[in-house]
């Protein structure tokens, strides 16, 4: 789904460009003529990154689909033999893994409900050019680029039995004595909301450069006939700002749906598997269980789903990127 | 007298009683999204006594935290990242502004296909090749190895990186280029005097970009990485962690050691960074 529309940009320039080469050609050169050689410079240029794009994800993925439809188990042979869809059996019957999607889903909702709610005031505060905006929204983007295995031991102290965003917590009654990553009902929850927080830097810079791009002449005019604040959050900025907020939405929403890190770090899936993703559950089930079989299988399976939705997402509110543009 | 630029006043900016109340609140929101960052930061240099009592600022100051995580060996770790991230880098960097430059510059059958290649490496995420590509690298024995895990953070950020690239070299016009081989320079020569000054900032945020991303990679490490003569720094703070034994302090000297290359390079590079990713993220 990446960049699909991101082709059909090309400039006039290079058709010309192209068209010059074209001419350099001939149309009558031979393969061996110094023009065959030129032709194959753009080959020899894009080489390279196809090559490591085929080799080290296009490949891997195909052989992961392969490695799907082999049950294949490290305690019973050393090498994969075709099953079938052994595999996919296994997890379909299992109570885990619908547990672990319907966690996942609950995690990418609220990832993305927080980082909308939040980042969309927090994008229309930023944008107001003020002597402070463009420090603020620099640091802002601190969360975002800062590795997941600092933020997530940070958290662990933070929310620790004692630990300061803990005892806040505690003296407003939210929680109890004990940490809410040791809880079965508080532990997701917890987990979603540092994840919304994470993510929410770089949604808040999409939509604030977002609104700085709207043509201020629709609010003047707006301001003539009368329409007051809200009218003009509600009819202007909202509609102008809705393809980016769904854009958006989409990437931040895949990224969240195959998160590993946070999780595996504070809570390991648990307290049981509680706050358990599908792709932790990939994890343990390669590392742990030693099934690669069931573990592709998985992989396989949220690849799908996240296509099939995120396409229909798209598709229902008919946003491609050329009018998001 | 000073003489000052006449800027343009844009219509976003405050007026009236909002000019004082809008700043105000964005430092403010700002600070308190970030208290947990303030927290670990301030926390590095905190006595573990000090850090007991809770709240946010430090009452004493000690350099001790950082000293202990050193003591603990994270310098081999620091070793290895700085060497995969840098190599990953200028790899990545290096094709992907060869690509950019080719399809931007030129027009040839199967551009769009090869195009369509290079961004569908975005859209396969690291867990869905995860369980492939740690079975290919036992079987080629490059598990445990900083080379095969340089491998596996090549494509990490090449697609947005060609993306960034190309877009900037599409936003120059192709003319002084073109004008400049009529002239009788070789296309190796533009590439050298024009096109590489032209893309500088770019090239060295695109750069910055992917050394930071395989800096703090967490996942395919664990995966592939068990010796310690091999760890990369995120697995270097959980060894910290798991230890159990090492006070809080050391584990958040360790998180400020782990965070801070990256802080740094963003703050150098944002400027050129911020804007191409955004465009990456929602046009790609």
């Amino acid at each position: 789904m990446a960049g699909l529309a991101s082709l059909d940009d090309a400039s006039t320039r290079e058709t010309r460009a192209g068209a010059h080469a074209q001419r350099r050609l001939g149309p009558r050169s031979r393969w061996w003529s110094p023009g065959t050689r030129k032709a194959l410079v753009p080959y020899g240029l894009t080489g390279p990154a196809v090559l490591v794009i085929v080799v080290v994800a296009l490949a891997p993925a195909v052989y992961g689909v392969w490695l799907s439809f082999t049950n294949w188990q490290f305690l019973q042979s050393t090498t994969a033999h075709f099953e079938g869809l052994g595999a996919y059996r296994t997890i379909f019957h299992s109570a885990e893994f619908w547990s672990d999607l319907g966690h996942t889903w609950f995690w990418t909702a609220g990832t993305l409900v927080i980082e909308v709610g939040v980042g969309l005031p927090l994008g229309l505060l930023l944008s107001r050019p003020t002597r402070v905006s463009g420090i603020a929204t620099s640091f802002l983007l601190l969360p975002w680029i800062t590795p997941f295995v600092v933020v997530s031991y940070s958290w662990l102290y933070l929310l620790g039995a004692g630990g300061p965003v803990h005892s806040l917590l505690q003296a407003l009654g939210i929680v109890g004595a004990a940490t809410p990553l040791a809880s079965t009902t508080l532990a997701l929850p917890t987990l979603t909301v540092i994840s919304g927080w994470k993510g929410l830097p770089f949604m808040t810079i999409a939509l604030l450069a977002n609104r700085r791009s709207i043509d201020n002449g629709l609010y003047e005019a707006a301001e003539v006939d009368g329409a007051r604040m809200f009218q003009r959050f509600r009819y202007i900025t909202l509609p102008l700002m809705r393809n980016t907020i769904i854009v958006m939405s989409v990437v931040l929403g895949v990224l969240a749906f195959y998160s590993f890190d946070l999780v595996w770090l504070l809570t390991q899936g648990g307290p049981g598997t509680s706050s358990e993703l599908t792709g932790v559950m990939i994890y343990s089930q390669f590392f742990l269980n030693g099934a690669p079989g069931i573990a592709a299988a998985i992989g396989v399976s949220m690849f799908v789903m996240l296509i099939i939705v995120s396409s229909g997402i798209l598709a229902l509110t008919r946003v491609n990127s050329r009018e998001g543009r | 007298m000073k003489t000052r630029t006449i800027r343009q006043r844009s219509a976003l900016e405050p007026t009236g009683k909002a000019r004082l109340i809008i700043p105000v609140a964005q430092v403010l929101v700002v600070l308190v999204l970030l208290l947990p960052m303030i927290w670990l930061y301030l926390g590095s240099v905190r006595t573990d006594l000090d850090l007991d009592k809770g709240g946010l600022l430090p009452h004493t100051f000690t350099l001790a935290n950082f000293r202990s995580v050193f003591d603990e060996g994270f310098w081999t770790a620091i070793r290895n990242s700085i060497l995969v991230a840098s190599v990953v880098a200028i790899v990545t960097t290096t094709f992907a502004a060869l690509a950019a430059y080719g399809l931007a510059r030129f027009s040839f059958r199967g551009r769009g296909p090869i195009m369509l290649v290079i961004l569908a490496g975005q859209a396969i995420p690291g867990l869905v090749v995860l369980v492939p590509l740690v079975v290919a690298l036992q079987r080629l024995h490059l598990t445990n190895s900083l080379v095969g895990l340089g491998l596996v953070y090549l494509p990490l950020g090449l697609p947005v990186s060609v993306y960034m690239l190309r877009s900037a070299l599409l936003a120059r016009p192709a003319e002084v280029e073109e004008s400049a081989m009529v002239d009788g320079c070789s296309r190796v020569g533009v590439v050298r005097r024009i096109v590489i000054p032209l893309l500088r900032p770019s090239i060295v945020a695109v750069g910055a970009f992917t050394f930071t991303l395989s800096w703090g990679e967490y996942l395919f490490a664990l995966s592939l990485l068990t010796g310690n003569s091999v760890k990369t720094v995120p697995l270097a703070l959980q060894d910290l962690f798991s230890l159990y034994t090492l006070p809080i302090g050391t584990i958040l000297a360790g998180g400020v050691l782990v965070s801070f290359p990256v802080v740094v390079i963003f703050l150098a590079v944002q400027r050129h960074l911020v804007s191409g990713l955004v465009a990456g993220a929602t046009k790609g």
